[in-house]
Formats: C-alpha cells, structure tokens, sequence
C-alpha cells in the first residue's frame, strides 16, 4: 500500500521555520483549481512567501496579507494563461468554466448592482386602465376598494406598496383605512393622504358610486359608420345619473368590431358582444354590423348581414325578391318620424311581427320555401311625401361556411374617467 | 538566426544576467523594479520568463525547498548559449539603430 499523496502545491512540513508562515491554503487551492503547473507555482508562491517576509518586517503582517492577496490576484491573468497554455484538456474545460462562471457572477452582481431598488420617491395613484392619474381617482365601487397606488424609486422601479399608509385629509366623508382600503357611499370628493418613508403624496378622490349600468340589448351599425359612443348609462345608489365614471370594456369578437375607449368602430359583417364594468356592475350588448347594398333583390350566400336604403316618394313602392330560408327583416325609418310605409309579402313567405319598443322601428321574422317571395313597401298617396329609412336583413343563421373567419379574438379596452 | 524580443523579455534576460547565479524570480522583479522604477507583478515576471525559457533563451533549475520559502525552492534561471547570442544580437541591433545619432541624444549609462 502507497503512502498517500501530499497536496501538488503543498510545502513539506519538514522544511518550515517557526518563524516563516506557509502560503495560505486558500492560495493553494486556487492554483491547484487552474490547473497552473506546479513548478510555476511553486515558483510563484515560493516568491510571494519570500517577500511577504520581508514586507512583514516594513509594513506589519496585515499590510504584508494585504498585498501578498492583491499581488495574488494581479497574477491571475498570467496564472490562466499558463493553466490554458500547459493544462491537461480536463484542466483546460475547467478553466473555461470557471471563466464563464466568474463572468456569470460579475455580470449578475453588475445587473443587481445597476437595477437595484432605491429609496420611495414617488407614490402614482392609476385608473383602471394603468394610465396615471392626474386629476384624482374615480372610485365607482359600491363595496369597499383598495386604491391603486404605486410606489416608485427615482429610477421609476415599482417597489412593494404594503408600507404605504393612507389617512382621510379632508372633503366628503369618505370612509379610508390606513390600508388603503376607500369606501364610497354616497357621491362627494374627498383628499386622502398616502405616505410611504419620507414620501407624502395627496390624492383627490372622487367617489360616484355606481349601482346599475343600463345599456340598449342590441346595437345595429353598417360597416361604413363611422366610430360611436357605445350607448349606456350609469346609475347611482340614489337612482341619479352618474356622470363621471371609469371602467373597462371588451368586445367578444374583434374581427366585427374594435373599441377605442367606450366607443366602437364598426370592421365587418357580423355578429358580437360587448361587455362594459364600471365599479361592480356590469352590462352586455350584442351588436350587429351589417353591409350596405344598393337591393336586397338576388343576395348572395355570403350576404347574411345586409341593408339597404328605402327612398320613396309619394305614390311609389320598392319591392325585393327575398332569398329562400329564414331571416329577420327591420325597418328603421330616417329621423324621428314615426309613420311607417306599408308592408307586404307575396308568394311563399310567412312573416311575423315582432315587439320593438321603438315607435319607428319595424322587426319582421320571415320563411321562405323557395326563391320567388317578393317583399314590398308602398308610400300610399295619401300618405307622406316623401318615405326614407332603410331595410336591414338578417339571415337565420348565418352561413359561417361561405367565408370562414378566424376564431373570435376579444378586444378589451378602458376609459378614462370623463363626464357622460 | 535572430530571436524577436519585446522590451519585457529584453529586460528581463539582462536582468538574469547581471544576477548570474542569484537569478530566480524575486530578484529578476526586484531587480527590474528598481531599475526601471515600476512594480512588476509576480505573475508578469514569471509569465516572461517562462517564455524566455520556451524560447530556448533560458535554462531553469529548482533549488532545495528554503526554509524563508515557506519550504518552497527557488527555481533558478541561467541564459543558455542562445539567450547570450540573442542578448548580442540585441546590443547590435540597438548600437546599429543608434548609430549615427548626436552624442547630445545618445543615453548617458550609469
């Protein structure tokens, strides 16, 4: 059995003074990892050995540690560099690696070092829709609801918010927790005061509380309109209006239509539906948008969404060849006006009226077995000068396999707090 | 055939020269520190001869581990043949490159 193997770098002990410390293990170790060649080494250590010595004796053993640690260390670029050139191909992929894990290291403390969190400095209150708030938050819960505020260092990096501590300044009677947590019960502004350290920001709060959102069932719009205001209301606790509100909004299918805000644009024929949450309430709409034609005579299959103008003037009538199956007819006549032409079918069709509580507004559901039903409207003599609106058709259901369409992409969208 | 030296490399064979038999790494540093009046690294000084002795300008020889080592050798450099031809070459070429030269910017040697 051999003795066992001392360490490659290590003095023999035999050969020490009492007088003369050995060069750290540590130092040691680090040349062995490098793989530098042991009689380089040996060489280096045995010179810093020396001289550390003689330094001990001019400038005391911690000015001797100190230098003898940095001289190591100006040395390691000649150390690689012999371990890279003389080293075994272990020794070599181990250098490589301790390189890149070194770069690692002084990479990941540089990032930490440049992104790391500063004192607060800044507290942002913001909407719904992340926007900052300028002029106060809008608070349209009925229930109580954490204010929604952000803490920034002077780089801008978010920083944790449970510090901050909130206190009713002034104004309407707002109930605030030192939490944060606002509960609105009746309309009112009031200041509520955050702090954070040695931050102080104060915040208008305006508190509308919301209790209802009442929006139309249905929207109709034509592919060519132009951008509208989706239509609906907000009503308060006390049954008012409420005019100053925010939320969000998302249309179900935005290859129908998109929002901009609370309005909605019109894309293609089709059907969707938008939802709309302002504080704890929310309302759904569908809407149609169909496409103008110049007549609704002779459709093709892909027309499942279509109007098309009424213009007649006294003593005329219009009438349309209706396509073969089912569909809903509506009739909406320009203005306000609430005299209706007259109506009538003829050949293999039956139709149905059906309630709208718009006076101007006729809805028919109609069945036809073949392609030869006519549908007519007639401005009488006796009747108006002149009779304008439009006639939209709707086909039941609508034949999705003309023109497939990708699958319903959402589209959400906010707004900002704004009178109504 | 002449050897390229850098100035490192020049120095530092002049300075194992002037040593003679007490040239090992320490005394070729202190020896180049004070003469030029800069420190060297430990590592520079032992990188530029261990190249010297690649280039067959240098032979080495470890001593007996030394108590004032820690108990470590010495390892001693000597020229060999090539290194005192390179070191002549090097006289030439720096007495052909000032030939010619005014006295007044010539080098006063100490």
């Amino acid at each position: 059995m051999s003795a066992p193997r001392p360490p490659r770098f290590a003095a023999p002990a035999r050969s020490w003074s009492a007088a003369i410390p050995p060069a750290p293990r540590w130092a040691d170790r680090l040349l062995q990892s490098l793989g530098v060649q042991p009689a380089f080494a040996e060489a280096i250590l045995g010179d810093l050995a020396e001289e550390r010595v003689l330094r001990e004796e001019q400038r005391g053993r911690i000015g001797a540690s100190v230098w003898y640690a940095s001289e190591l260390l100006s040395a390691l670029p000649h150390l690689f560099w012999n371990a890279a050139r003389f080293g075994t191909p272990v020794t070599r992929a181990r250098l490589s690696a301790l390189v890149a894990s070194m770069v690692l290291v002084m990479s990941a403390a540089l990032m930490a070092f440049v992104l790391r969190d500063g004192p607060p400095a800044r507290l942002v209150f913001t909407h719904v829709s992340g926007a900052e708030s300028v002029d106060g938050i809008v608070v349209n819960y009925m229930r109580p609801v954490q204010l929604p505020t952000q803490v920034l260092d002077a780089k801008g990096h978010t920083l944790e918010t449970n510090d901050v501590r909130y206190q009713w300044a002034s104004g309407a009677p707002v109930r605030v927790s030192s939490t944060g947590t606002v509960t609105c019960t009746t309309n009112g502004d009031a200041t509520v005061r955050a702090s954070i350290a040695t931050v102080t920001t104060d915040l208008l709060v305006h508190c509308r509380p919301v209790r209802e959102l009442r929006m139309r069932a249905w929207m109709t719009l034509t592919v060519d309109d132009s951008v509208q205001e989706l239509p609906f209301i907000a009503v308060g606790p006390d049954g008012r209006l409420v005019n100053l509100i925010a939320g969000a909004l998302r249309v179900h299918d935005s290859s129908v239509a998109t929002l901009t805000g609370s309005r909605i644009r019109p894309i293609m024929p089709g059907h969707t539906m938008v939802s709309v949450h302002v504080g704890d309430s929310e309302s759904r709409m569908e809407v149609s948008v169909f496409r103008w034609v110049p007549t609704l005579d002779h459709l093709r299959p892909a027309d499942d969404l279509v109007i098309a103008p009424v213009h007649l003037p006294r003593g005329t009538s219009i009438q349309w060849v209706m396509p073969k199956g089912s569909f809903w007819l509506e009739y909406k006549n320009r203005g306000a006006t609430r005299l209706i032409p007259r109506m009538e079918v003829d050949g293999p069709i039956s139709c149905m009226h059906l309630e709208t509580f718009a006076p101007e507004v006729v809805r028919i559901s109609c069945i036809t077995m073949s392609d030869s039903a006519t549908f007519r409207m007639t401005n009488p003599d006796s009747f108006m000068p002149l009779v304008e609106g439009s006639l939209s058709l709707e086909r039941q259901p609508i034949k999705r396999d003309v023109e497939p369409r990708p699958s319903p992409q959402p589209h959400p969208s906010t707004f900002l707090p704004r009178e109504r | 055939m002449t050897t390229s030296l850098g100035s490192l490399e020049l120095a530092a064979l002049l300075s194992v020269a002037r040593l003679g038999d007490d040239a090992y790494g320490l005394a070729v540093r202190q020896d180049l520190s004070a003469r030029a009046n800069r420190d060297y690294s430990v590592g520079a000084i032992y990188t530029t001869l261990q190249r010297l002795e690649d280039k067959g300008l240098l032979t080495s020889r470890a001593s007996e581990p030394l108590p004032v080592r820690g108990g470590r050798s010495r390892r001693h450099f000597k020229l060999s043949a090539a290194g005192t031809r390179a070191l002549r070459d090097a006289e030439r070429h720096a007495t052909s490159m000032w030939a010619g030269v005014g006295r007044g910017l010539r080098p006063k040697l100490a």
